[in-house]
């Protein structure tokens, strides 16, 4: 049932599933929507902006676009942990009703791409965790491990993060 | 086949603002109007009835019918062109460009603007309401078109057999049936050149056939049919349409008094019904009630299908005598050449060429970015023209841009997204050349002939950048005649209403500035020049007898200066009234009674919020809003805006604005560890701060005595809620950035003063969303990123209202300038 790819290769919706990159945060994993993944970055230090929630590391420059980096720990409430060389910021595209953002998210590493099929996937129970269960879309067990499926749309357009609505993008 | 009727709409709606523009200019430009204005007008007016009626705008043509009747009046003499007429006309110009800009999707027109200029022109005319008959709209024959690429079509084949086909084995009725596969088929025999019985020959065909095919098959197919006889006959295929007869549509309208000067319709139906099958429907649309029924008026307008092959001109002839009282447009029947004659007292109209522009395949009816009216105009030398009454040179220019089409290959149009793409390109481009160029400064120590050469090609590039920015940069930029040219209309109308005589001078209309300001500076300008117009300029009376002349002038000049764009607005009226501006600044508590202020920052006052010295409210200005948001949306620009007075003899209004919202000039300064850039615009002055200089109010907050005023202090620092500074007591030995904004100054206090560089903005909404106090971020030489503070934002957030009231006492002590108390 495991086919295992590299990314990179086509991603395409196929019949058997759709595709995931899971990374790591303390010591679990999560998957997001492969296609919603535009590159992987290392960390470098990034410009702070002034009165921002802790999680918000600030802005970077992605080939002239500025665009703001979260660190998924201290979104969900994690204990910082020191950046170093495995750390990476996923660039992602984030859809939201006022059209597509571009914006970072710090994780620990990067693990694994899936496929899953929709019926490996089971609808995640009520847990009580740091993450908030409205991100959570699903669970899928993987080779002997839980993979938190998250809806990166949904998080990344909550709280602070969320464009006021006057602000048409 | 189907046509892109938007394409039409497009060109018709395009032509009819030009039309539009034309009008007003020229009605601008009646007092010195000969017979050639008056019919410029009206050939204008009657294009766009005639466009709107063709595409079904009825509501359009209708108002434009009546305007151009009253055109024609003017045109014949019937009427006189009184000022009050030509007001009319304006107004009316006005509603058809409402009206259509409601056909192109936008807000419908206001109703009560259109009764009340309707009203008034039915007034001119003599007509009473009920009693006027409206244009009819053309056939829609567009619509028509429509209806038949719509409708399956066919094939009309003429089967002319020669004599000897059935000798050769052939057997018509064989392929009629073959037709008849390929759709409904109706066959029509001639029998004209059947000899008579005693000459008959059974053995040859003395037959031929029109035979009409419904189907959608192609010419091909049918073809194929009589591919065997193709030597034995003559064949025409031609395309079926829905009205497969040949002939013409003719819409005829007469005017009402037609039968009074001795036309008769009928006889005109009569002959025309000569010339082939006539189908007449009458449009009793506008036949009026009973009791307003005048008999010796037509109301009737008719509807004929004529099915004949005549030519066009044929059947105009036969309304050539009544062509100046009624409307004749006529259209073929078939489709396949839509070619609209319209003929209205002679003149033919520009509808014909919206047609070929529309239907020729190799034209497109583009709108260039850049319209040839600025692009070619020459520059009118404003030197040897003297100044004509509200007239800015816009007829001549109009007349440019109505130029053949063949001039528009020197422009193109091009997508702003596109242009904004290729200055962010640049953008990078410019910071990856400082990264190199940093990196060469570095290796300066190092010698040798490669690093020489790496030297001078750093320079080469950092020159070639710079050029490539600039001219990127220019294609943002539009003439600011764009602004101007709505100009001409509002002083004419504002002086007309305040019984004021003006002449509006305008120069400098080619110098360029960022379409972006520009869509942005049009309502300030709008403002100033009104203000120039009723506070500025007496009345004629009042200039007589102070000794000018009886004509006020307002000067409009654009120019640049530096890397700015100046706009002056000089009116050669009564200036401020310096006196009364104290008094009413006494009056809200802008100033304190013994403060000593020159009369220079007095008139200055007037920009600030509440402010308004005229005596009533008029509709024009002197509700107290205006200066202060003037101030406010320059600022908003990056720009500024000061007056100067002469009393008695005028005053002068300076807008500066920045040639582009894409780059600002910043100063970058240092706040604990990070780089922050502020606008260089907004700053006042930095320097270092003095212990003397500084007086304490209880806690942290400090205000600072900068040149007989007390200035409030905010810490950057402690406004970014970062650990404070480890320096000695309070800001003594800070440096401090005084910043103004909408007349408010406050020092910030910052680490570091770095240079001074030009940035490039960008956006932080575009990936996040805006935050206060950043106007948004750009990207330093080493590619890291840098906020731009926003003084405007930090105002608000770093002043509290304690500081700015502590700073309002002791500057009303003092007798300096207070600051204002709308702090939040």
């Amino acid at each position: 049932m495991n086919s295992h790819e590299q990314l990179g290769d086509d991603l395409m919706y196929s019949q058997d599933g759709q595709q995931y990159l899971s990374f790591l945060l303390e010591d679990e994993e999560y998957g997001i929507d492969i296609l919603r993944v535009q590159e992987l970055r290392g960390w470098a230090p990034v410009t702070p902006i002034p009165e921002m929630p802790d999680y918000l590391r600030g802005v970077l420059n992605l080939r002239g676009a500025i665009i703001p980096v979260i660190d998924l720990r201290l979104r969900f409430g994690l204990p910082a942990l020191e950046y170093g060389p495995t750390t990476v910021v996923i660039v992602i595209n984030v859809q939201n009703e006022n059209g597509e953002r571009v914006m970072g998210i710090i994780v620990d590493a990067v693990a694994e791409t899936y496929t899953l099929a929709s019926d490996q996937i089971q609808v995640s129970p009520q847990i009580g965790g740091v993450i908030n269960s409205e991100f959570i879309t699903g669970l899928v067990a993987q080779d002997e491990k839980m993979i938190v499926l998250m809806d990166i749309d949904q998080l990344m357009n909550s709280g602070e993060l969320a464009i006021a609505d006057s602000v048409a993008s | 086949m189907s046509i892109d009727l938007s394409q039409f709409i497009a060109t018709f709606l395009e032509e009819s603002y030009e039309g539009l523009e034309v009008m007003e200019s020229s009605l601008l430009d009646m007092d010195s109007a000969d017979e050639e204005t008056i019919n410029t007008i009206f050939r204008a007016a009657h294009s766009i009835k005639g466009g709107a009626g063709t595409f079904g705008f009825n509501e359009v043509a209708d108002f434009t019918h009546r305007v151009e009747t009253l055109l024609d009046e003017m045109r014949s003499g019937k009427q006189a062109v009184t000022g009050p007429l030509v007001n009319l006309l304006l107004e009316s110009v006005d509603c058809i460009k409402a009206l259509l800009e409601s056909v192109q999707g936008g807000a419908d027109a206001d109703p009560d603007m259109l009764a009340s200029v309707q009203k008034g022109l039915e007034a001119a005319l003599g007509e009473t309401p009920d009693e006027s008959v409206l244009a009819e709209p053309a056939l829609d024959v567009l619509s028509e078109i429509i209806d038949v690429a719509d409708q399956p079509s066919g094939w009309l084949v003429g089967f002319d057999p020669h004599q000897d086909l059935l000798q050769q084995g052939h057997e018509p009725a064989f392929m009629f049936e073959a037709l008849a596969d390929y759709g409904e088929l109706s066959v029509k025999p001639d029998c004209d050149s059947l000899p008579v019985l005693a000459d008959l020959n059974p053995e040859l065909l003395y037959i031929n056939w029109q035979v009409e095919l419904t189907s959608d098959c192609s010419e091909e197919d049918v073809k194929e049919i009589f591919e065997w006889v193709e030597d034995e006959c003559d064949l025409t295929v031609s395309q079926l349409t829905s009205a497969a007869a040949v002939g013409w549509s003719v819409e005829f309208i007469p005017g009402q008094d037609i039968v009074q000067t001795g036309n008769e319709p009928s006889l005109m139906l009569e002959t025309l019904s000569e010339l082939g099958e006539l189908l007449v429907e009458p449009d009793l649309k506008n036949l009026p009630a009973w009791a307003e029924l005048n008999p010796e008026l037509i109301y009737l307008s008719w509807q004929l299908t004529l099915e004949s092959e005549c030519a066009d001109a044929e059947v105009l002839e036969i309304f050539e005598w009544v062509e100046d009282e009624c409307e004749i447009s006529i259209a073929p029947l078939s489709s396949a050449a839509p070619d609209n004659v319209s003929v209205n007292a002679g003149a033919l109209n520009d509808r014909d060429a919206v047609h070929e522009s529309a239907v020729s395949p190799d034209s497109t009816p583009a709108i260039p970015a850049i319209p040839e009216s600025t692009a070619d105009a020459p520059v009118p030398a404003v030197a040897e023209q003297p100044a004509v009454a509200a007239k800015a040179t816009t007829p001549e220019k109009t007349a440019v841009a109505r130029k053949p089409k063949a001039t528009e290959s020197t422009s193109i149009r091009v997508d702003t997204d596109k242009i904004d793409a290729l200055i962010n390109r640049v953008g990078e481009l410019v910071i990856t050349q400082a990264m190199l160029g940093q990196i060469g400064q570095e290796l300066m120590d190092s010698t040798g002939a490669d690093i020489e050469r790496l030297q001078s090609g750093l320079e080469q590039l950092e020159r070639n950048t710079r050029d490539l920015q600039e001219d990127v940069m220019r294609v943002r930029m539009l003439p600011i005649s764009f602004v101007f040219n709505r100009f001409p209309r509002l002083v004419h109308d504002v002086s007309g209403k305040l019984g004021k005589q003006v002449d509006l001078v305008i120069s400098g209309e080619q110098t360029e500035i960022d379409k972006t300001v520009m869509e942005k500076i049009g309502d300030p300008l709008v403002h100033l020049i009104r203000n120039s117009l009723d506070h500025g300029l007496e009345t004629p009376d009042e200039r007589l007898a102070a000794g000018k002349s009886e004509t006020g002038t307002v000067q409009l000049n654009a120019y640049h200066q530096g890397g700015v764009i100046v706009i002056d607005i000089i009116d050669d009226g009564r200036g401020l009234n310096t006196a009364r501006i104290r008094q009413k600044a006494l009056e809200n508590g802008l100033i304190s009674e013994d403060q000593a202020l020159t009369d220079q920052e007095i008139d200055e006052l007037i920009f600030k919020p509440g402010f308004s010295t005229a005596e009533e409210v008029s509709d024009l200005s002197g509700r107290g809003v205006g200066m202060d948001v003037v101030r406010r949306n320059i600022e908003s620009l990056g720009g500024n805006v000061s007056v100067r007075s002469d009393p008695g003899n005028g005053a002068k209004f300076s807008v500066r604005l920045p040639l582009t919202l894409a780059i600002l000039d910043g100063q970058l300064v240092r706040v604990h560890d990070q780089t922050y850039i502020l606008p260089l615009v907004s700053i006042v002055e930095t320097f270092q701060a003095d212990k003397k200089s500084l007086s304490p109010i209880a806690g942290e907050n400090k205000l600072l005595h900068f040149r007989d005023e007390y200035i409030p202090l905010i810490s950057m620092r402690a406004l970014f809620k970062l650990p404070p500074e480890p320096k000695e007591e309070g800001f003594a030995g800070s440096l401090i950035a005084i910043v103004e904004n909408g007349g408010q100054k406050v020092g910030l206090v910052v680490d570091e003063l770095y240079g001074q560089q030009q940035v490039v903005i960008k956006s932080l909404e575009v990936n996040f969303k805006p935050i206060e106090g950043f106007a948004g971020a750009t990207i330093l030489g080493d590619g890291g990123v840098a906020l731009i503070l926003d003084v405007t934002g930090i105002i608000k957030r770093g002043l509290s209202a304690e500081i700015a009231n502590t700073a309002h006492k002791r500057n009303s002590n003092l007798q300096a300038v207070p600051n204002r108390e709308n702090v939040a």
